[in-house]
């Protein structure tokens, strides 16, 4: 018995007829790479997206903040600030008298 | 170097008609093993060989040439089978397949066979189906179900016990 089984076992399965199988494992091949080519495109023009619209913000958020930490030590500055200011309370005063 | 493995490295870059020739090559033999695994849902191992083949796809640079191509994809195969399994928990369906059994009476030997294969335990059908099917060495199939080699002993060993009890109680049966 155990030699007619290891016989038994030993003969070669049986192969399905090739059909369409590799013709539908190429067709899904393709998808999968058309997919992934799209995956790829989006991330692409995702990361440019980013970029165009982070860098000019960057840049101008760092040139306020400089000029304002300057202005804001600046005594000339502060003294002309001052100086519109009074200008404008002076001319709505005589304005209104 | 043997064609597939040839093929495989041209496929690694990018060439999709040496990984479609490859497909051409190996698809009956792995449909068969996952048909046998799948027991004998036709259907079914053809989706696992397909899954088996696209995943073989993207993970062709990863194949060494250690083993074979064959090997490779058969360990692919194999642990797409196993994911399917566990989801699905397809052993509940073993009680059916005894009950159905014995309502035919007089089955063909190699039906008889395929019947006690499939009311055994996946690793152990796996096991026997790879070396005595297929050919392989017990290092081979221990590499291709990722499992230690004493642990594949004992599957064949356990499994073709299991299976001649089986065949044995069936021709006794009147």
């Amino acid at each position: 018995m155990s030699d007619d089984l290891d016989l038994m076992l030993s003969r070669p399965l049986d192969e399905p007829d090739e059909g369409a199988f590799s013709t539908r494992v190429l067709a899904r091949l393709r998808q999968m790479q058309a997919r992934d080519d799209r995956i790829e495109i989006a991330a692409w023009v995702l990361a440019a997206c980013c970029i165009l619209a982070i860098l000019p913000m960057t840049g101008a958020g760092r040139m306020i903040a400089l000029s304002a930490s300057q202005l804001a030590t600046s005594i000339p500055f502060a003294l002309g600030i001052t100086l519109l200011f009074l200008m404008r309370t002076f001319w709505e005063t005589w304005a209104e008298g | 170097m043997s064609d597939s493995d040839r093929l495989a490295q041209s496929a690694a870059q990018g060439n999709v008609a040496a990984f479609a020739e490859l497909v051409r090559l190996h698809q009956g033999k792995l449909r068969a093993f996952l048909r046998r695994m799948a027991r004998g849902d036709a259907a079914l191992a053809d989706d696992l060989a397909q899954e088996a083949f696209l995943e073989a796809y993207r993970k062709i640079a990863q194949f060494r040439g250690e083993g074979s191509f064959a090997s490779w994809l058969a360990q692919i195969g194999y642990s797409r089978y196993l994911m399917y399994a566990r989801k699905h928990k397809l052993e509940s369906i073993d009680e059916s397949i005894e009950q159905s059994h014995g309502t035919e009476a007089a089955l063909h030997t190699k039906l008889d066979l395929e019947a006690a294969l499939a009311r055994i335990h996946p690793a152990k059908r796996a096991a026997l189906t790879l070396c005595f099917a297929e050919g392989y060495s017990h290092e081979e199939a221990a590499r291709i179900m990722n499992i230690p080699l004493g642990t594949l002993k004992s599957h064949v060993l356990r499994g073709r016990e299991e299976v001649r009890t089986m065949l044995t109680a069936w021709k006794e049966t009147p």
